[in-house]
């Protein structure tokens, strides 16, 4: 008996007890092994109603149809991909939010010592394994169809792949939302933006999929560009996986953590990742517009960033500031990937340079075009320099109009209303004046985020946004200078004094 | 180990839930933690156990802030929800084991754990049963096992007993005793103020996200009624003893109620047995004389109103 104890300590022990309970109800559910049961079923009769028909001889049913097999092997994968699009990832994520909810049934898991770590890796791990689950149910009947011929195994290996890495995908996107609070008004916007996602991933999986399985994805093991696309859909799916994995952490930690570290230190690595992939890219291909896609895509991240830095706590907790470093030279670094409106601006804002510059120097180094090198980082220059005006001027309107009335969390709605009314505001005036006219249109665009696309009027907003910049950076500079000087390590006895 | 719960404040949006309450207890106290539907209690509850954040204030466990370390407080405590444990597809001894992995406790430690649990709260026989399959009684212990499998040195239970039948609710009265016995410090709300008068030590009443009263039970009680109440009765001479009360010192009124004597007295044990004395020695008989003792339900009453907490 001690023996026995022992060996189940041995292998249970090491288990993530999320994974562990999730599964042991997984297993006695009815819904799940109902379903799983359904679906085995319906497996089963559409094989026979498909082996039964005429699907299985050519037109003139002198021969057999050489495309039965990839038929039937579609009819089967369309089912497991809406199965596991749809099913997987609301299952996980509904309970996950139920969990969650303040007042209703909770699974306390909030009160006992397991870090948020352990609990989103056990939802997603127990997540993984209901859909190995539906994947092993399904394999059989889809191996089945290489006799029928029509497909290839690595076709049918490939996409099954393929699907159970976007299904891993979803469950983690299932997660990120369930982490999500607001009121159930807001849980159930957001479930319907998660289903809305699934509604247009699966049709549009299953006709990327079935496009490559009609060619046969064999032939192309020897192709270069096979092995790339195959490598670039995993690398940067998985990092999407994990900086919205680190996001989840973040969102379910305690408030009083340094929730922002691991967060921008993620992002960061896997900026450098991402640049390091392009300029490979550019170098092995010498196509230069992947820097571009790079650059953009950076540039909106990091103004997102600015977004969600506006809102956090101007003044840190005494578990943060026990964590700054002693060292003059370590503190403005960790001040920068620490908790604080102020310190993730600076990050983003150095960032965003950083990518403006690489990408600049990227291009010239390959010899792309000069004059469009020059429009194309002016134009992700002014977008970022738009957002920070916008963002500052938000958090000054929070904080010298709004104190104490609303909250510091609403300053990137703040910033979302001024944006919207600077895009509207000049085409309402030029209607009610009732002089539109497309050069009125053009020059009243100062305050527009959006018209840094149009190259012609570059040199004015140049002059607009740098003076709007100076001029919120200056009035911001107590608030800035306030948070660099409570950035400093906590000394002990201030407990004492509270 | 010392809970301090120093100017705790929640509110949500402008409803003030918790409005900067203080009071602390310790090792081998039981306090009851009373006050009407909406007085801040369960919120006072759920920031004790981590499970949400105070507006302001903070509650310190020996010196360990749970605002800061909320991680290192759920090593400490044990929550007991007003809610009863209700999950699907799950038997007892996988829910409890659950918890105990939760925990981080491993191997030998958590099968002495569980061992341990499943026999002082009884629930070894039924172990193999279904959770939503247990009666409420059988729910809230587990709830109990389930607080206890890391063997927290604090308790914080709210509103255990709602729902229990009387049997269970003895049983749960007893196990609280033995926890009591084991120096745990226990904060546990319940309407039911007779059962808290017998098993506490000490009372916080709150009501509006303030507190009222808060002390030992005796101190509360004193403090809720300064004046010493009697009943006297005597075989005969009622008016006559009436008069003469009147006039002895520490006097504050006397009543006449029914056939018996209502004395209400500015005065120690001492001045009461002085009275008695008195009246003896003046040669009346005494058929009845009791003094009536003040419980918690009448301070909760007198001190409360019955309100809730309101947006500001």
């Amino acid at each position: 008996m001690n023996l026995l104890n022992k060996m189940k300590d041995f292998f249970q022990d090491p288990i993530n007890p999320i994974v562990l309970k999730e599964l042991r109800q997984a297993v006695r559910s009815k819904f799940v092994t109902g379903a799983l049961m359904l679906f085995l079923c319906v497996l089963l009769i559409t094989f026979w109603i498909y082996l039964g028909s005429n699907e299985l001889m050519n037109i003139h049913k002198s021969s057999l149809n050489m495309r039965a097999g990839k038929n039937l092997f579609q009819i089967f994968f369309g089912m497991l991909s809406y199965i596991c699009i749809f099913f997987i990832p609301i299952y996980t994520g509904v309970r996950f939010a139920s969990e969650r909810a303040s007042g209703t049934k909770t699974d306390l898991l909030f009160t006992t010592t397991i870090s948020p770590n352990t609990i989103i890796r056990g939802k997603l791990i127990a997540g993984i394994i209901i859909t190995i689950l539906l994947f092993s149910a399904c394999m059989p009947f889809m191996v089945f169809t290489y006799l029928l011929r029509g497909i290839d195994i690595p076709s049918i290996f490939i996409t099954l792949i393929i699907l159970f890495f976007l299904v891993t995908f979803c469950i983690q996107v299932a997660l990120f939302l369930a982490c999500i609070p607001g009121s159930r008004t807001m849980k159930v916007l957001i479930a319907l933006v998660g289903l809305l996602g699934c509604f247009i991933l699966a049709p549009v999986t299953l006709a990327v999929l079935f496009e490559h399985t009609s060619r046969g994805i064999g032939s192309k093991f020897q192709t270069q560009e096979f092995w790339i696309a195959f490598i670039n859909y995993f690398l940067l799916g998985s990092m999407i996986i994990y900086l919205l994995y680190r996001f989840s952490i973040a969102i379910i930690s305690p408030p009083a953590a340094n929730r922002a570290l691991p967060i921008r230190l993620s992002i960061t690595m896997s900026w450098l990742l991402t640049c390091v992939a392009a300029f490979y890219w550019v170098f092995t291909s010498s196509d230069q517009d992947i820097l571009f896609v790079w650059g953009f895509i950076s540039i909106f991240a990091f103004s997102f960033a600015l977004l969600v830095a506006s809102g956090e706590n101007d003044s840190l907790s005494i578990r943060v500031l026990k964590s700054v470093p002693h060292s003059f030279l370590l503190r403005p670094v960790s001040f920068i990937f620490y908790n604080g409106p102020a310190g993730g601006i600076f990050w983003a804002v150095i960032m965003a340079l950083s990518t403006i510059l690489i990408t600049k120097l990227g291009l010239e180094l390959y010899g792309y075009d000069p004059s469009k090198i020059t429009e194309s980082t002016m134009i992700m220059f002014l977008f970022f320099v738009y957002v920070y005006n916008y963002i500052l001027t938000s958090i000054l309107i929070q904080r010298k109009i709004f104190r104490g009335k609303i909250s510091r969390k609403t300053r990137w709605i703040i910033a979302l209303s001024l944006m919207s009314l600077g895009a509207i505001l000049p085409v309402f005036a030029a209607f009610f004046m009732g002089n539109i006219t497309r050069d009125i249109m053009t020059e009243w665009q100062y305050a527009n985020i959006f018209s840094v696309f149009d190259d012609s009027t570059h040199h004015k907003h140049i002059y607009f946004a740098g003076l709007w910049a100076i001029i919120i950076t200056f009035f911001s500079l107590p608030w800035f200078y306030c948070q660099t000087k409570n950035f400093r390590p906590f000394k002990t006895n201030k407990i004492n004094e509270q | 180990m010392k809970i301090n719960v120093l100017g705790l404040k929640k509110h949500f949006k402008k409803t003030k839930a918790v409005d900067g309450i203080s009071f602390n207890f310790g090792s081998g106290d039981i306090f009851g933690f009373v006050g009407p539907n909406g007085a801040g209690k369960t919120t006072t509850m759920r920031i004790m156990a981590t499970i949400d954040d105070a507006t302001d204030g903070d509650i310190y466990f020996d010196d360990i802030s749970a605002r800061e370390y909320p991680e290192k407080i759920r090593k400490f405590v044990g929550f007991v929800p007003d809610l009863l444990p209700n999950h699907n597809d799950i038997t007892v001894h996988e829910y409890l084991d659950f918890f105990a992995r939760a925990y981080g406790l491993k191997g030998k430690e958590r099968r002495s754990a569980l061992g341990g649990v499943k026999e002082f709260t009884g629930l070894g026989p039924l172990q193999d049963k279904l959770l939503n399959d247990l009666s409420k009684g059988m729910k809230q212990r587990v709830s109990l096992g389930r607080a206890l499998i890391h063997n927290p040195p604090v308790l914080v239970m709210d509103e255990p007993a709602s729902g229990l039948d009387p049997h269970a609710r003895i049983e749960l009265r007893e196990l609280l005793k033995i926890l009591v016995e084991q120096k745990k410090a226990i904060l546990i709300s319940s309407h039911i103020l007779s059962e808290l008068t017998e098993i506490c030590n000490g009372v916080v009443i709150i009501e509006k996200g303030k507190i009222l009263e808060t002390g030992t039970i005796e101190e509360v009680v004193t403090r809720g009624t300064p004046r010493r109440i009697i009943f006297l009765r005597p075989l005969e001479g009622l008016d006559n003893v009436h008069k003469e009360l009147l006039q002895m010192p520490f006097m504050h009124s006397v009543t006449l109620v029914g056939k018996e004597l209502r004395i209400e007295i500015d005065g120690t044990e001492e001045a009461c047995s002085q009275i008695l004395t008195d009246i003896i020695k003046r040669g009346y008989k005494i058929a009845e004389f009791r003094h009536q003792h003040s419980d918690l339900e009448d301070i909760f009453l007198k001190v409360t109103k019955g309100g809730v907490s309101e947006p500001s």
